[in-house]
């Protein structure tokens, strides 16, 4: 049908309304008489979450809604949604028609309605289709970048969804990421948006060899990948939804609505009834979305994709001295290639330590120890002569797998116990709600890595039976990184908490604790040893003019004897030279025996001196995971 | 006082934890490295330029349009994608390439729609005209693909 201007605004949208509208309001009636917005699988398209007020979406941006009441009205959505799939064509702007908009909801509507799609003045998304055409995704996998060691922002990992095409490689997947965006650079504002949902967090896709470089090549953070058991058509709803958060922002929290939390909205809207998302708790961390998953039967396989570093390591143990020393020399520049050829090491040798001297130096570009105009022609050097050997064994492939993280113990610990203090006894309790300590069961874990939050003691005096709190740390990290002989890191800690301290009157006082500081690890034997400078700082109504504060040594020692059993001790002297002036020494030993992923015992010991008082405890637990 | 303590080691530690553990969830688009690594066309490669802080390139399905510096001439020896490829991967296929096997060397094959049977006579080709393929520090990746091209 041909329109003249004056007819197209007078009659064409109004035949188009009329036909539409009919039968849209026929389906309107429908969709009412199901009363379609209780469904779970539209409440899960939404986002939609009950809260005492009803419900609310944890979309924030108002253009991922038709209603302007959408965010909270999933009804007026849902109707609304219907009724605007008979919207005319939008010829000039295809992507702005309702169903280029959400194919997601486009398709679970025109199923639940049984809507006749040649009756969809719009009935397929050109654009849309395009691309999934392109993409021709077969298989999808959850990835899980592990916690990296020394970089506190690493901590809890990261998961990502990797979307594999036919005929194709794994690094050229595309890599789906949520993440909050942001410019900003000054950390306690970057630190205080991050928690209290100033930022906003966007899904975006990228190549998965980009997601490798950042995460396996340059912070050096071992990778698990997941394959899911997600079928053609399950695929093709994780991307309708997908799609549909295309520019579309959630505000972003790092302890729920993190980028974790967000990909369980796309595995929910592959599989209809799955409602990961309802299965979380009032935190969400990486490892517990894979261990999520598997309990789901979601998961098939589990592969491993070491990280550099792993890499660079399997490579150094598999060479002899000699020809890691000059394959480093190599790398370094201070050495050519060809001095491998005269070293009368073995060609299989030589061709390795190559391959070692290649990725040593793009080490070296990445954590800045080498210029990029030096990198370039040493790199093309070192390749050139490794290009003329044979192939080399390959030790990065044939070695182990570490424990996969989703082996470990469990991320929230409760324990109850008893202490003895200096003839007093006491109960106590223990919640801590994340993540590891150092002498947890390492398996799963990063190796050295300490993390608290919200680790609360209450005990109870055995005497006077009241509850008082032992201690809380709010956040307390610990990052024990052996210096070696490749990487050079420095060691740290951070603690905020509260405590009960000896006061200057020899009484207990519970006190607020700021320790920070850092310094160097190195392995001796099978222990690792470490020295620290710190600051530290208390507030306490029991310490003189309510506070103190000076510099702190502290030395420790790590050691597992046992796969089963890990120790840890320390000792930390303490000159308080602001506020209350005294000299405080801590000297204590915690050790562990692993009995499962959900069970531990274990044992510490610990000696106070200050302000000439001193005090000795001895305690038992019996940890519990979940 | 306790109270005051209290609420201010609660505030600490809620400032130290996000500043610790949000970082690792920045974004590093597709641009970024390769504004900053100004020369992403030589050796080395874009994805080794990661070093800054999240700017949102936001490539949603955006699997081989341009976006940013990602943009690649048109008068390719193969497809967009093995171009693509190799531009942001020249340093890791490099090596691959000068070892004979690897990941990177199997993306590209498949990329090339080179079938499995034949990969093991592809890759050593490419191995012994190493020097001819990467022929200076000074390669771009174009002059790459062409190379490879001139050796099979």
């Amino acid at each position: 049908m041909i329109c003249f201007p004056l007819f197209f605004l007078l009659l064409c949208p109004a035949a188009i309304a009329g036909f539409g509208g009919e039968y849209a309001q026929g389906l309107i009636a429908r969709a009412e008489e199901m009363r379609l917005w209780e469904d779970p699988y539209w409440l899960t398209l939404g986002h939609y979450r009950p809260t005492p007020l009803g419900m609310v979406s944890r979309v924030d941006d108002p253009d991922f809604f038709l209603h302007e009441n959408g965010k909270t009205d999933p009804k007026a959505e849902l109707l609304l949604t219907v009724e605007a799939l008979f919207d005319p064509p939008t010829p000039e702007a295809p992507r702005l028609h309702t169903v280029c908009r959400f194919p997601a909801r486009t398709r679970w509507l025109v199923e639940k309605l049984a809507i006749d799609t040649g009756k969809l003045p719009v009935p397929v998304c050109e654009p849309y289709e395009e691309r999934i055409k392109r993409l021709a995704p077969e298989s999808v996998s959850l990835s899980f970048p592990a916690a990296y060691i020394n970089s506190p922002a690493s901590m809890f990992g990261h998961t990502l969804l990797i979307i594999r095409s036919q005929n194709t490689s794994d690094l050229v997947a595309q890599a789906v990421n949520y993440a909050a965006v942001t410019n900003e650079t000054f950390g306690p504002s970057y630190a205080f948006k991050g928690v209290f949902g100033l930022y906003q967090g966007y899904f975006s896709m990228q190549p998965y060899y980009e997601k490798i470089q950042e995460y396996s090549h340059v912070s050096r953070r071992d990778i698990w990948e997941y394959s899911l058991n997600l079928t053609e058509v399950e695929i093709r709803r994780l991307l309708d939804h997908l799609w549909e958060l295309d520019k579309i922002y959630s505000d972003y929290f790092f302890f729920d609505e993190n980028c974790s939390h967000a990909l369980l909205y796309l595995l929910d809207a592959a599989r209809p009834g799955l409602s990961l998302e309802k299965q979380t708790g009032p935190w969400v961390i990486p490892t517990d979305t894979i261990r999520l998953a598997m309990e789901n039967g979601l998961v098939e396989e589990r592969t491993f994709r070491p990280s550099k570093e792993t890499t660079m390591r399997r490579m150094a143990a598999a060479l002899p001295e000699k020809a890691r020393a000059l394959a480093r020399a190599v790398a370094r520049g201070d050495k050519e290639p060809e001095a491998l050829a005269q070293s009368g090491l073995d060609e299989q040798t030589r061709a390795l330590a190559l391959d070692y001297a290649a990725e040593t130096l793009q080490y070296f570009l990445i954590s800045r120890q080498v210029e990029k105009q030096d990198y370039k022609g040493r790199y093309i050097r070192i390749l050139t002569a490794r290009s003329k050997l044979g192939p080399a064994p390959n030790p990065v492939e044939e070695a182990e797998p570490p424990a996969p993280p989703e082996d470990g113990h469990l991320s929230a610990l409760f324990a109850a116990g008893a202490m003895a203090r200096d003839g007093d006894s006491y109960v106590l309790v223990r919640l801590r709600p994340a993540y590891h300590g150092l002498v947890d069961d390492p398996d799963g874990y990063a190796t050295g890595a300490q993390i608290f939050f919200g680790d609360l003691v209450l005990r109870m005096s055995a005497e006077t039976m009241n509850w008082e709190v032992h201690r809380l740390d709010a956040v307390n990290i610990v990052s024990v990184a052996p210096v070696d002989g490749l990487f050079s890191p420095m060691s740290w800690m951070a603690r905020v908490a509260l405590e009960q301290r000896l006061d200057s009157g020899g009484g207990d006082s519970l006190a607020g604790v700021l320790e920070l500081g850092g310094g160097k690890a190195l392995r001796l034997g099978p222990a690792t040893v470490y020295g620290f400078v710190l600051a530290e700082a208390a507030a306490s109504e029991g310490l003189e003019r309510s506070h103190a504060l000076g510099p702190a040594l502290r030395a420790g020692l790590l050691l597992q004897p046992h796969d089963r059993l890990s120790v840890h001790a320390c000792a930390q002297y303490t000159h308080f030279a602001v506020g209350d002036k005294h000299d405080r020494a801590v000297i204590g030993l915690d050790a562990q025996v692993h009995l499962s992923q959900r069970h531990a015992v274990q044992g510490s010991v610990r000696a106070v001196d200050s302000h000439g008082y001193s005090a000795t405890e001895a305690g038992l637990a019996v940890n519990i995971y979940f | 006082m306790k109270k005051a303590t209290m609420v201010t080691t609660v505030i600490m530690a809620a400032m130290f934890l996000a500043s610790a553990g949000f970082a690792g969830q920045m974004n590093y688009g597709c641009g970024v490295g390769s504004m900053i690594m100004e020369n992403n066309d030589s050796l080395v490669s874009q994805t080794l330029a990661v070093t800054t802080n999240g700017i949102l390139c936001n490539q949603f399905f955006g699997i081989t349009s341009g976006t940013l510096q990602c943009e690649k001439p048109d008068n390719l020896v193969y497809n967009e994608q093995v171009q693509r490829f190799v531009a942001d991967n020249m340093d890791h296929l490099a090596a691959d390439m000068a070892r004979g096997e690897g990941e990177y060397l199997d993306t590209l094959a498949a990329l090339m729609g080179v079938p499995e049977a034949d990969r093991p006579a592809l890759y050593s080709t490419l191995q012994s005209n190493f020097s001819s393929i990467y022929t200076s520090e000074q390669v771009t990746s174009l002059q790459v693909v062409a190379n490879m091209d001139a050796v099979l």
